[in-house]
């Protein structure tokens, strides 16, 4: 008999010792998550401008196929501006500006224009919990132009001249 | 009194300088851009060959054809007038055209059967001279020249 009253005593003190464990306390105390973010935009690869063919004094102006400068943004960037470099300019270089640029220069001693045109911009998705999301996708399509009844200068085979396109963000 | 007076407008102008400096700190860094370029190439290839058949101009005398002519002829200009006054390599060069006319036109005689028929002009350039053919017809004799230059 005394033995089962000393099991329950026991247990009784057990019991009684695990109580004060199941009412805790909690504090909490909020703190904040800081960032600051430098918006970047880079650039792919863009594809040659290609005008072809230009016989010498030809009547008619001879078109580029366009090609296209595809600018990888941070999100909801503004006051994107875009122009040409002007080392292979003749006479006045345009300026940027909003959105269009404008350039020319002298290829095999002929005279071209080109232009620069922004496209629709491709809105990333954001952020989430549980993903990185995306960029926007900004195109700008570069044109050119060369006006006929040009003699050009002698050259054999394609000539190829670099350019630049420099866009500012 | 005074002095200290001015010690304490030119602590004031101290402390505008600092709240300036650091406005004029903000306001740079919102407008300084970043730039981010891209390099692509414009080609062209020049084709300068048969530059007359390309602007087949016209003139009072003298007149030009692109379409395939006798003996495969690709180029003919034909003039109704003219005389020579030079021909030498020397002269500056223009475009193998009848718009130019003048110092660069070559006559020769067309004839047949002893009498002259009148005469057939041509335009001499410098160039090279790659097929020459006399071409006879009913009223006359003329020699035609295929030049690349």
């Amino acid at each position: 008999m005394s033995k089962l009253l000393s099991t329950l005593l026991t247990s009784f003190t057990l019991l009684v010792a695990t109580i004060p464990a199941a009412n805790a306390a909690t504090a909490a105390q909020p703190f904040n998550v800081t960032v600051t973010l430098t918006s970047v935009c880079t650039m792919a690869t863009i594809g040659d401008l290609a005008f072809g063919t230009y016989t010498a004094f030809q009547t008619t102006a001879l078109s580029a196929t366009s090609t296209t400068a595809t600018l990888t943004c941070t999100r909801g960037l503004t006051g994107v501006t875009a122009n040409f470099d002007t080392t292979a300019s003749i006479g006045s270089t345009g300026a940027a500006a909003a959105t269009t640029a404008a350039g020319a220069g002298v290829i095999a001693g002929l005279n071209y224009t080109i232009t620069a045109t922004a496209g629709t911009t491709a809105a990333g998705t954001a952020a989430s919990s549980s993903s990185i999301g995306s960029a926007d996708s900004r195109p700008y399509t570069i044109a050119g132009n060369m006006p006929a009844l040009q003699a050009g200068t002698a050259a054999t085979g394609v000539q190829t001249q670099i350019r630049t396109l420099t866009v500012n963000y | 009194m005074m002095h200290l007076l001015g010690f304490f407008i030119s602590k004031a102008n101290t402390t505008r300088s600092y709240v300036l400096a650091v406005l004029l700190g903000l306001s740079s860094s919102t407008v300084c851009a970043e730039l981010v370029g891209g390099q692509f190439n414009v080609t062209v290839n020049l084709q300068s060959s048969n530059v007359s058949s390309q602007i087949a101009p016209v003139s009072a005398f003298c007149r030009s054809s692109d379409t395939l002519g006798s003996f495969g002829a690709t180029t003919t200009v034909v003039c109704a007038t003219g005389a020579l006054v030079d021909i030498s390599p020397s002269r500056i060069k223009k475009n193998l055209s009848p718009e130019y006319g003048g110092a660069y036109r070559y006559i020769f005689q067309a004839s047949r059967d002893g009498n002259i028929l009148g005469t057939v002009d041509s335009y001499v350039e410098v160039g090279n001279e790659t097929s020459w053919s006399v071409i006879d017809l009913v009223d006359r004799v003329y020699l035609e020249m295929l030049v690349d230059w």
